[in-house]
């Protein structure tokens, strides 16, 4: 029966667009009122000031990798969780690409006690489509749902028999399952570790064209039209995509799009001389991809910001650019990395959030994600213009596989609340 | 779900807890895996979890309603033996037996259907 009371907040209601400035109330880890005229119940309360700072919906996190079962040096639902909680992060949404892959209500029901036991942020599980994420058989989706999984994903590994993922598309459809699919045809991408064009070159790096994005899409598109399956692509991140994304959505199919803060924030010179901890999976893209991606975001046509967290330990990355392994962690630097695109004017802080929360919210039926009475308490309390250096080992991650370290960053997170709960004080 | 098949002037469902609602015969089959290539579920547990005919399910049709199935049955796959095996809701039994009767007499039509032409064309 707690009732706490954040007052002399900057309230950003993504739902309505809207900042304003005045209260938040709290009780039994529901929100009760929110306002700028906000009646306090005259029963003892816990009154927290929030000097007039930022006051979000938290952010839900759709695809990262907990490294649990399999890797659990990586990363473990204990160290994401403390990383999640630290950046503002109050739902991961974690991929089934562990060893062995959830594609069994057995692991999945694993995982979910893992989860439930050692992250103080919600924990939402995604299952393999295919089992093993081999591309031959479709997983149990009928009782991985029943298991409690939110969506269905081979993540980097693309299924290539399309009637193989046809039938699991059809399958997911009569059962209302999420599908998320990473669009990069497989042929072309294989062995990349660069976008092609004049950085690669000069680098003498193996690349990937865009057009291997463009081409994945477009396949799914076709995929979905068929199946009527609802559909969500993890990142979306050239200007090339855009044209076909756009039409399918305006043909009304049930597809929404996501992009990495990576891909928001840097592009492909941030790799200089062979710094692998800037090697993500797609390559990171030219400055003017990078401009249209977030200008996609601004538009509504990419609907979710993640940090497609990928925690990678020091063996895999100290290697020759080639043979590191893909991947970077990102829970607690997405929202200071968001932020940038604010201070840079690009997008406005309920656009953010729209993208950060409440898109994500909407997509998996949350009832979180948004500043509006009756929505789980889900919070995050930031200055926006705190500023700080990154140092990668003060990261929570087990993984501290940053590409900001050493980064100026503005944006702090203060408090996250998960349910009402405190769940990081900074 | 084979394709067009709302076009055979048929309700589709896909629950089957909806599409039994009120029904007077409930028609079972077996999955005919030597017409399927490669898989349309993911398994057994999983079909029979959510299409196999059992007692719970069976509720929502009327409470006198038949239960067909023309064999052969793969209790535990699309019907529960229980139901199979109730001599108060199933009509396997008599459908199989009559179904013996229906092909010898379609067998026997077709054989002096044969003979008849044979002779006419003889004449």
């Amino acid at each position: 029966m707690t009732i706490v009371l954040l007052r002399n907040a900057r309230l950003i209601d993504p739902e309505t667009g809207t900042e304003t400035d005045g209260s938040l109330l709290i009780e039994n880890g529901v929100i009760r009122a929110v306002g700028s005229a906000v009646d306090t119940p005259a029963k003892d309360i816990k009154s927290i000031d929030c000097n007039g700072k930022v006051l979000a919906p938290g952010i839900i996190d759709i695809g990262v990798k907990v490294c649990e079962p399999g890797e659990r040096h990586k990363e473990s639902f204990k160290t994401a969780g403390q990383a999640a909680a630290a950046g503002g992060v109050t739902t991961i949404v974690t991929r089934p690409d562990t060893l062995p892959a959830i594609d069994t209500p057995e692991t999945l029901e694993f995982t979910r006690r893992r989860a439930n036991e050692a992250a103080p942020v919600n924990v939402l599980t995604m299952a393999a489509l295919t089992k093993g994420r081999d591309g031959r058989e479709m997983t149990e989706i009928g009782f991985l749902l029943d298991a409690g999984a939110v969506g269905f994903t081979d993540c980097d590994r693309v299924v290539t028999d399309t009637k193989v993922l046809t039938r699991a598309l059809s399958y997911a459809r009569s059962l209302g399952a999420l599908v998320m699919g990473h669009p990069q045809d497989p042929g072309l991408s294989k062995g990349a570790a660069a976008t092609s064009g004049k950085f690669a070159s000069l680098r003498g790096l193996p690349a990937v064209s865009p057009m291997a994005e463009r081409m994945a899409l477009d396949r799914d598109i076709a995929l979905i039209e068929m199946t009527g399956v609802r559909y969500h692509f993890d990142q979306i991140t050239t200007g090339r995509a855009l044209p076909a994304l756009r039409r399918a959505k305006d043909n009304g199919l049930d597809i929404t799009a996501g992009t990495s803060i990576h891909h928001l924030t840097l592009n492909e010179f941030d790799v200089a001389d062979y710094r692998t901890f800037f090697k993500v999976k797609p390559p990171l893209r030219t400055e003017d991809d990078r401009q249209l991606i977030v200008e996609a975001v601004r538009d509504g046509l990419i609907d979710i910001i993640c940090s497609m967290h990928t925690p990678q330990d020091e063996e895999s990355k100290r290697l020759p650019f080639e043979e590191a392994a893909s991947g970077a962690v990102g829970l607690e630097t997405l929202l200071p990395a968001a932020l940038r695109l604010y201070h840079s004017g690009d997008l406005d802080l309920p656009t953010l959030f729209r993208a950060l929360s409440l898109n994500p919210a909407k997509r998996l039926g949350l009832a979180a994600g948004r500043l509006t009475v009756g929505a789980s308490a889900d919070l995050v309390l930031f200055d926006p213009d705190a500023p700080f250096v990154v140092d990668r080992f003060k990261l929570h991650s087990k993984s501290k596989n940053t590409p900001f370290d050493g980064t100026r960053m503005q944006g702090k997170v203060m408090r996250t609340f998960v349910a009402g709960r405190e769940v990081y004080k900074g | 779900m084979p394709s067009g098949i709302a076009e055979f002037g048929c309700e589709v469902y896909e629950d089957m807890h909806q599409g039994l609602q009120d029904v007077d015969v409930v028609m079972m089959l077996r999955l005919q895996r030597e017409r399927m290539d490669g898989g349309f579920i993911p398994s057994e547990r999983e079909y029979y979890h959510r299409y196999g005919l059992d007692a719970q399910k069976l509720k929502a049709a009327k409470d006198d309603a038949i239960v067909m199935h023309p064999g052969p049955m793969n209790r535990g796959v699309e019907i529960d033996g229980d139901i199979a095996d109730d001599i108060n809701r199933s009509v396997i039994q008599d459908q199989v037996e009559m179904g013996v009767a229906v092909r010898m007499a379609a067998m026997d039509l077709l054989a002096r259907n044969r003979k008849m032409q044979m002779s006419e064309g003889a004449a």
